[in-house]
């Protein structure tokens, strides 16, 4: 895969650096992410993933973009209340970069579906917001051996962790599945851009190898005191989905 | 001596505070910090920050408790004077 005059242009910037340089600029543009869920978190990494020059992006979210969102959500603006926002975001998408290959499914979805559209991909980016969404993610992910990158957003805190299926702990080894879900979490809306930013960051060190990543581990910011831990998370041997793999 | 107490995340849910200023006796253990949050704010701020029997998601000083390089004596380690101990909750959260 050779990158046109255009391309060369478009990604200078990042292509000067040595530890990037042609070689991580075409391992971008020949991936494929599918990103699950654009709201305060996925609309962020959809945004930079975009901006990198990630060749193809799958945008899944059953939502429409409402008032509520817009202090967060910053890829949508007042004339797309109502508008179904995967739609909505992949033409944004398609705004920065109209050579980027965008699927759009603005549906719900189940584990069947989920499966399918993660089939053939590099990696997926688990922005959901609901536990048993996110927890099918995690179980098609490690059905199929794909590495997935959670992102959690709510209040003055979020964090992120890379799964490795076979590797590294899977979220339901670890995630606390008594945690009330509110249909409205109060968040600030850094939080959620902050951690939207760091899943873009990560997923662009994942599919380009460049720099160091740490797998099975909680990124957890604090943005109240301003603190940053990265924090073990094990595999729980009795996993009902990989302790097997 | 004194220390300062912050709550991360959804443990702010059941501490209804950011943070607690303690004043300990000298020589105090995490260990021990951890029964006294446990006697202020009940089982679960802790238990949610001891997931497996290996592994604890506090810090000390802003640094990962389970890095042995810096805690070789891990929930055993003695907290010093003007120590900010962090307790981070479980993973969680709509995005």
């Amino acid at each position: 895969m050779n990158l046109s005059r255009q391309e060369m242009e478009r990604w200078q910037r990042q292509i000067a650096l040595p530890e990037f340089g042609i070689k991580g600029q075409k391992r971008l543009k020949s991936s494929t992410v599918v990103i699950f869920g654009v709201g305060g978190v996925g609309s962020a990494t959809a945004l930079y993933l975009a901006g990198a020059g990630v060749g193809k992006l799958s945008i899944v979210d059953r939502d429409v973009v409402s008032l509520s969102n817009l202090h967060r959500q910053l890829i949508y603006q007042n004339q797309d209340i109502g508008q179904a926002k995967a739609r909505v975001a992949g033409a944004r998408l398609l705004a920065i970069d109209p050579s980027i290959n965008i699927d759009i499914v603005d549906k719900s979805v189940d584990l069947s579906d989920i499966r399918r559209i993660v089939q053939g991909s590099n990696l997926v980016i688990d922005a959901f917001d609901k536990i048993d969404s996110r927890l099918a993610v995690n179980q098609a992910c490690v059905e199929e051996r794909l590495a997935v990158i959670h992102g959690f957003a709510q209040e003055f805190s979020g964090e992120a962790c890379l799964v490795e299926p076979g590797k590294t702990a899977c979220l339901e080894c670890f995630l606390d599945r008594s945690t009330y879900e509110p249909e409205a979490t109060p968040i600030l809306n850094i939080s959620a851009g902050i951690i939207g930013i760091h899943l873009a960051n990560m997923a662009i060190k994942y599919l380009t190898g460049y720099g160091e990543l740490l797998a099975g581990y909680r990124y957890f910011w604090d943005f109240y005191f301003d603190q940053f831990l990265t924090l073990p998370l094990l595999r729980n041997p009795d996993c009902v989905i990989c302790k097997h793999v | 001596m004194h220390i300062t107490v912050r709550y991360y995340g959804r443990l702010t849910h059941v501490t209804m505070k950011h943070r607690d200023e303690m004043i300990v006796d000298e020589g105090l253990t995490l260990r021990q910090l951890n029964d006294i949050v446990t006697s202020r704010y009940g089982k679960d701020p802790v238990n949610w920050c001891l997931p497996r029997p290996n592994v604890a998601w506090i810090s000390i000083n802003r640094e990962d408790i389970n890095d042995k390089n810096i805690f070789p004596d891990w929930l055993d380690t003695e907290l010093k004077e003007g120590d900010v101990v962090g307790y981070i909750g479980p993973v969680s959260g709509p995005a």
